[in-house]
């Protein structure tokens, strides 16, 4: 690159070309002013966004403080119901314990890597070392159609055949009625949404984890199976070991995406902001859950009242901070993965 | 095959996970196929939605949210091109200053790696800035901006759309021998006409990829689209609104696309009509799957290329 | 065209004799026991190996800087030229229908340094990699014709292609050390053998041992959980060499081994695989003449995928009969 970032200066320029030289420089130098402010312009709005959000859901956090993360004596729903009414006394009100949210949120995004992440893994190592040529040349489009299709499909498939297959054949009755004092359970749950989120964050795993497996020099895995080393006992020690920073990243990126969903989770979710409560046995998996991001779109018609205008944006404001810290772990690994692929 | 039966166990767990991943594909696919074809036919696609009975909210067709996801995918991908491709070639072929070039990286991971519920946010947080009216429609009460139109909600949209563009570019920029630059140079060319030369003409595949992955990623959005266009579904757009006197104002008003549609069809949504999400849900996946066959063949060509 | 062995009568005399038992080892880890190869690490520690482990007292080491052919003092530690650890017969091997080895036949003689030169693209590499079956793991190759090893052939239907690999190991011509530490690489080979998860503990006398035949041990005993990588190219390489010694191979493949280092490091290897001689078969790919003057005591002379001219080292660089060989040897081309 170093030859390209000083333009040569043109030699033995005619008198007669000076002018032409002169205007082409002039050209340059606006080019190269428009490209730099573009960029500036990427920067500037990715800062804006950290600003204006942060502005806007400030009153929420300067209000409860700490007790915004934790959990508080009025349900999460009626309290941002009540941020939109007020008070019955025309005041308005301001509290907001969130732990419900940032609970579901938790637990969903949590449950879906531990479910794709060794399904990705194992389904990269297939692709990228297992299977042959042809096979994987035929599943990594199929993969990469999955990453690509709208959430909110995937959200339909989950309200409208794994929910109501959930509740007709896993939930008998009396369980349903007997909790129902507690809480609804049902189909569209916490588990019904993290098995939504764990498809939809796999192929965006597998993608990552295929593309870095793929990158381990072939002298490494060369080594491996020169000493003895079937192909899945390569991948296993030699590959595995060599992307360990790419799994980070895929990791990193993938739960940035679990905890930024936002329709699919709405759907699956079973819409009311309950902890689910793991003294309930089994049937935890059947509680609702409405995390943040699904919180957001479900109050979204609630944007003219100010204090759930506040509360809203305070979300987004949790939501931001955790993908940009996701982000920037994942772009920090994937540093470091360059590094170690590239070195020796 | 592996003799150890934990090494057993991973080997036809590979297998399993592969075919396991591409069969949630194909069952997918089928669902969508048997259940979208049953509720698919031409008056679907050629009829707005209306109002329905009490118990189900959404009659009518999809025209109306399948032209919400032509416009905002064009709009959206229109600015996010021009500024993708500047901002590639700033990162790939000048990078000066270097700290510029490292924020500017860095950004363009963050909008990756951010959620569009945030953009969203933002969206509602600037455009309902009054200063901002001319980009939807004033409140009355406030006299804010709604915040809710096609061009507020294209431009979040140009957001999302901008880091496959700028990668796949900048990729492709990457992969143009620093020969071909030198010899542009030797000519006397300006750095201006080298790139215009010598660069863009065999980095277009590059462009095309990264362009169609940002509008399957702007088609596919949802969030930014129920907060930013507006949750009317049922609000068909006026009568020649591809008349010139009438293309601002429905610009400038609230609509629906396929992935609003099918939310708010769903029994997540007030439609609660299961037929209609399902055909609308099959014509956005067509959409997209159409999109990822175009985007197949480029890729093909340009490894036809090399 | 001069063969190490008389006919090819007896070679496959030899073949007979020995492919029963060839089967037998190959087939499953359990027979392996028997055939004297051990299956867990302590094992390895345990029983001494057949050949002396560190420096043959047999084998004088050799100033390096010697130009003058000294195969013959070295060839005191072969028993037997026409015994035979390794040999090929009729080996085609073609990508995509291109053939580049046209019917070789190859000798390798038990504990001896076999060299295979000639100009590069005649397709010693090629051969070399054929011989542990790495040629096949190119999906476009087609491979015709034996590979002996023992007399049995490794392109046989029920050889167990790991086991092969453990006894016919391969030092490649990139240093390639795992991106874990020194001691996890080399014994990366041993824990691949072990049926339960083996100690550190029980695993450190062999990590030593092939350490010192690697002649590495004393520089870097007391940084075994150093990265690999951060060691000198000259080490990275001396390291591979430990990791496939770990595996107590038969016979020790190695592409080029030396192009990437330096003259220094060059020597303190070349040295090295001098002193492994006769403890094992080195059959070594080089395109350095003077270095298959100082280390080999056999030769082979390739050209186009054709064995022009193959026997004692001596014999095949001072007194050639080809005219190829001889065009070769004096430098006018390659």
């Amino acid at each position: 690159m170093s030859s390209i970032t000083n333009v040569p200066p043109p030699l033995g320029i005619r008198p007669d070309r000076a002018s032409a030289a002169k205007s082409a420089n002039r050209q340059d130098r606006i080019f190269i002013l428009a490209i730099q402010l573009v960029a500036l312009l990427t920067l500037v709005v990715i800062a804006s966004v950290a600003i204006f959000v942060f502005v806007a859901g400030w009153p929420s956090f300067r209000e409860n403080g700490f007790g915004w993360f934790t959990s508080g004596p009025v349900p999460l729903d009626q309290q941002l119901g009540l941020s939109f009414t007020g008070n019955p006394d025309g005041s308005s009100y301001t509290k907001l314990n969130a732990w419900p949210a940032i609970a579901g949120t938790i637990l969903t995004t949590g449950g879906a890597l531990l479910i794709a992440f060794p399904i990705s893994l194992l389904t990269a190592i297939f692709l990228a070392e297992l299977a042959p040529k042809r096979v994987a040349d035929f599943l990594s489009p199929i993969v990469t159609m999955l990453a690509a299709t709208p959430s909110v499909i995937f959200g339909l498939f989950a309200i409208l055949v794994l929910g109501p297959w959930i509740s007709e054949h896993l939930i008998p009755s009396s369980v349903a009625n007997e909790l129902a004092i507690i809480v609804p359970i049902g189909g569209p749950s916490v588990l019904l949404a993290t098995i939504v989120l764990a498809v939809m964050i796999a192929p965006l795993m597998t993608a990552i984890f295929t593309d870095a497996l793929r990158a381990v020099p072939t002298r490494w895995k060369e080594g491996a199976i020169a000493l003895g080393c079937d192909p899945w006992r390569m991948s296993r020690r030699v590959s595995v070991t060599a992307i360990r920073p790419a799994l980070v990243a895929g990791a990193s990126l993938a739960i940035g995406r679990a905890v930024g969903e936002a329709i699919a989770v709405s759907m699956a979710g079973g819409g009311i902001a309950f902890v689910p409560n793991p003294m309930d046995g089994i049937w935890f998996f059947f509680q609702p859950v409405r995390p943040l991001a699904a919180t957001v779109v479900d109050y979204s018609e609630g944007f003219d009242g100010d204090v759930l205008r506040a509360n809203l944006f305070a979300i987004g404001v949790v939501l931001f901070i955790t993908t940009a810290a996701l982000t920037i772990g994942a772009k920090i690994a994937s540093a470091s993965a360059a590094k170690r692929l590239g070195g020796s | 095959m592996p003799t150890r039966i934990s090494d057993r166990a991973g080997y036809y767990g590979a297998w399993a996970s592969g075919l396991f991943l591409t069969g949630v594909v194909f069952a997918i696919v089928a669902w969508l196929l048997v259940n979208g074809l049953r509720n698919v036919d031409w008056t679907f696609l050629t009829t707005n939605p209306a109002p329905g009975s009490v118990e189900i909210g959404v009659a009518g067709g999809i025209v109306a949210p399948l032209l919400g996801t032509l416009i905002i995918t064009a709009m959206g991908t229109l600015i996010a091109l021009p500024l993708g491709l500047a901002t590639a070639v700033f990162l790939g072929e000048y990078g000066k200053p270097r700290l510029l070039k490292q924020l500017t990286d860095t950004s363009i991971d963050l909008i990756f790696g951010v959620p569009s519920i945030v953009f969203a946010l933002f969206g509602l947080a600037i455009f309902s800035n009054p200063s901002l009216i001319f980009l939807s429609e004033e409140v009355q009460t406030s006299g804010k901006a709604t915040a809710k139109s096609f061009f507020c909600a294209s431009i979040m949209m140009a957001l999302i759309a901008l880091p496959p563009i700028v990668r796949s570019t900048q990729a492709a920029i990457a992969s143009v021998p620093n020969v071909q630059r030198e010899a542009a140079y030797a000519l006397g060319k300006t750095r201006f006409a080298m790139i215009r030369k010598v660069v863009l003409p065999s980095i277009r595949p590059g462009i095309a990829t990264g362009t169609i992955l940002g509008m399957g990623r702007i088609a596919g959005d949802t969030a930014i689209v129920w907060i930013l266009l507006g949750g009317a579904v049922l609000e068909p757009p006026v009568a020649g609104w591809w008349e010139p006197q009438n293309l601002l104002g429905f610009l400038h008003g609230t609509g629906a696309t396929l992935t609003t549609y099918v939310y708010f069809a769903s029994p997540a949504g007030e439609g609660n009509a299961e037929g209609k999400a399902y055909g609308a849900a099959l014509v956005l996946f067509a959409l997209v799957f159409i999109v990822n066959i175009v985007l197949g063949r480029a890729g093909q060509r340009r490894i036809g290329r090399q | 065209m001069e063969p190490l062995d008389e006919t090819p009568q007896s070679d496959e005399l030899y073949q007979q004799a020995r492919r029963q038992e060839w089967r037998h080892a190959l087939d499953t880890t359990s027979d392996r026991r028997a055939a004297g190869i051990p299956t867990d690490p302590t094992a390895i520690a345990a029983v001494p190996p057949a050949a002396p482990v560190t420096v043959a007292p047999a084998v004088p080491v050799l100033p390096i800087a010697s130009q003058v052919p000294v195969s013959s003092v070295r060839r005191a530690h072969i028993a037997d030229a026409n015994d035979l650890a390794l040999a090929t017969r009729g080996l085609r091997v073609a990508f995509s229908g291109n053939e580049i080895l046209h019917g070789v036949d190859i000798n390798a003689p038990r504990g001896g340094v076999v060299a295979l030169v000639g100009p590069s693209g005649c397709g010693k590499t090629t051969l070399l990699r054929s011989l542990n079956r790495l040629t096949e793991l190119a999906p476009t190759a087609q491979i015709k014709g034996q590979v002996l090893l023992d007399g049995n052939d490794v392109y046989g239907a029920k050889v167990d292609l790991n086991l092969l690999r453990r006894r016919v190991g391969m030092v490649f011509q990139q240093p390639n050390p795992f991106p874990m530490s020194i001691f996890d690489n080399v014994a990366f080979a041993i824990r691949e053998q072990a049926r339960k998860r083996p100690t550190r503990g029980s695993l450190m006398p062999a990590v030593e041992q092939a350490l010192q035949r690697a002649g590495l041990w004393d520089e870097i005993k007391d940084n075994l959980d150093r990265s690999a990588l951060s060691l000198s190219g000259g080490q990275q390489q001396r390291l591979c060499i430990a990791r496939t010694l770990a595996a107590d191979p038969e016979v020790l493949l190695m592409d080029e081994p030396c192009s990437a280092l330096d003259p220094r490091s060059t020597a303190r290897i070349e040295e090295l695989i001098v002193q492994l001689a006769g403890s094992l078969t080195v059959v070594i790919v080089t395109h350095n003449l003077a270095q298959a003057r100082r280390i080999a005591d056999y030769a082979a002379f390739l050209l186009n995928g054709d064995v022009i001219e193959q026997g004692f080292a001596e014999q095949v660089f001072e007194t050639p009969t080809q005219q190829q060989t001889a065009d070769f040897v004096a430098g006018i081309f390659g």
